[in-house]
């Protein structure tokens, strides 16, 4: 004899309930949702049709400085005056670092030979 | 003509050299009596020297000669303008660190015990008390002064201000030049800046009229003690020679003074922030050789380049 089909349980229920809310739920989304939609693509045209912006207003990201190492000793040097920041600093090669000429036209000019000066400032 | 005096003194070369007619006046000849004179006064190295006496005497007010009262004011100064840098207090972190004698007989390697009174800093020349009414200093327990670069810039002033009368003179003191004009012909006096690495030789031409400028560095004074290397600039804030990445600095000031108290600063500071002092200074001007050969150059240093 044949087996009497099982009647339906408590979990076939349920997901009956939960698909039928899902249903429900994406229906009613995309009744409200449509309309803003609609106006969110008009706004992007509009936007698009405006003229670039100045190219001036650079939106520049804010850095944030780096907390003090925990622990770490405060610079104990001096405090210096202040001033503006040097605007002029030529980096030459002399004899010490290997390497000879340098960039600065005026280096090395007749002093080599002692052409000219009357004397020399060294450390003593 | 110019009318040149090799002679030496204060443990270096000194040159005077002076514009004038065929014959050199003779007040030239005493230009190495008045360098006597003031070596006498302000000189560690002589135990009966103005400056070892009072050194020697600690809480009570002892007068001192105008030169070494000048000498001792220019100090204060000096200190004031490199904010605690430059220093005659420095003597005690002298001797620790093995400078104990003139240059000449120093030992270049020096084995020493390890000192019980280890220096972390020297004392503030504040701490010295002085009257300018009476003319004395008073200096508390343990506070020794030795004036070094600061003499010879104050003798080569001297100089030059003695001498000016008799035409353009220019006073060169171990490397500390005072100018006291430009040439007859209005041409600058030119002068040369030695190159640390090469000896002999100079680098670079200054174009200088009335004005100072000196040289400080540790490519000449070093010595090594306990196998570590040791120089003569002392870091006033550490009492030990100056941990810099500078060889030289050579320094334009007004004064011969101002020059040879700003270039031992940038010495001690470092060539970056050495600059940036220069720089923040308008009366100064400047050339920092660094130990990796590269050379810095102050903004306005080219117009004297």
């Amino acid at each position: 004899m044949a087996n009497k089909p099982a009647s339906r349980n408590w979990n076939d229920i349920q997901l009956v309930i939960a698909t039928g809310s899902m249903a429900f739920s994406l229906i009613f989304w995309n009744m409200f949702a449509g309309p803003d939609r609609e106006a969110a693509i008009k706004r992007a045209q509009e936007q698009a049709a405006q003229p670039p912006m100045d190219p001036v207003q650079i939106v520049t990201p804010v850095v944030e400085t780096q907390p003090t190492a925990q622990g770490a000793a405060l610079p104990s040097g001096p405090i210096l005056l202040g001033g503006t920041a040097p605007q002029t600093q030529i980096i030459v090669q002399t004899g010490g670092g290997g390497g000879g000429g340098g960039n600065n036209s005026g280096a090395n000019t007749g002093a080599n030979t002692g052409g000219g000066t009357v004397t020399s400032t060294g450390s003593s | 003509m110019l009318h040149r005096l090799p002679f030496r003194a204060m443990g270096g070369e000194m040159l005077v050299v002076m514009e004038g007619e065929n014959s050199a006046p003779s007040i030239i000849d005493e230009i190495p009596v008045w360098f006597e004179g003031w070596e006498q006064t302000l000189s560690r190295f002589r135990p009966n020297s103005e400056l070892s006496l009072l050194n020697q005497t600690f809480d009570q007010p002892v007068e001192v000669s105008d030169t070494l009262w000048d000498v001792f004011q220019y100090s204060l100064s000096a200190e004031i303008i490199t904010n605690g840098l430059v220093t005659p207090t420095v003597l005690d972190a002298m001797l620790e660190a093995g400078y104990d004698q003139s240059f000449d007989n120093l030992p270049r390697y020096q084995n020493k015990n390890e000192s019980s009174n280890f220096l972390t800093a020297t004392h503030p020349l504040s701490l010295v008390v002085w009257d300018e009414k009476s003319q004395t200093i008073c200096l508390p327990h343990g506070v020794h002064l030795d004036f070094g670069g600061v003499a010879k810039g104050w003798a080569a002033h001297q100089t030059v201000e003695r001498l000016k009368e008799f035409g353009s003179v220019l006073m060169n003191a171990a490397g500390d030049i005072a100018i006291s004009d430009s040439l007859a012909n209005g041409q600058p006096w030119q002068i040369g800046v030695k190159n640390p690495f090469v000896k002999e030789t100079d680098f670079e031409t200054l174009n200088l009229n009335r004005c100072g400028v000196a040289t400080s560095g540790k490519d000449r004074r070093h010595w090594k003690q306990n196998g570590l290397a040791r120089h003569h600039i002392i870091d006033p804030y550490t009492a030990q020679p100056a941990q810099t990445n500078v060889v030289t600095a050579t320094i334009v000031a007004p004064t011969v003074m101002e020059a040879e108290a700003a270039a031992k600063a940038v010495l001690i500071l470092g060539g970056e922030e050495g600059l940036k002092w220069i720089e923040a200074d308008p009366v100064l001007a400047g050339i920092i050789v660094l130990e990796n050969g590269h050379t810095f150059y102050s903004q306005r240093i080219f117009e004297y380049l």
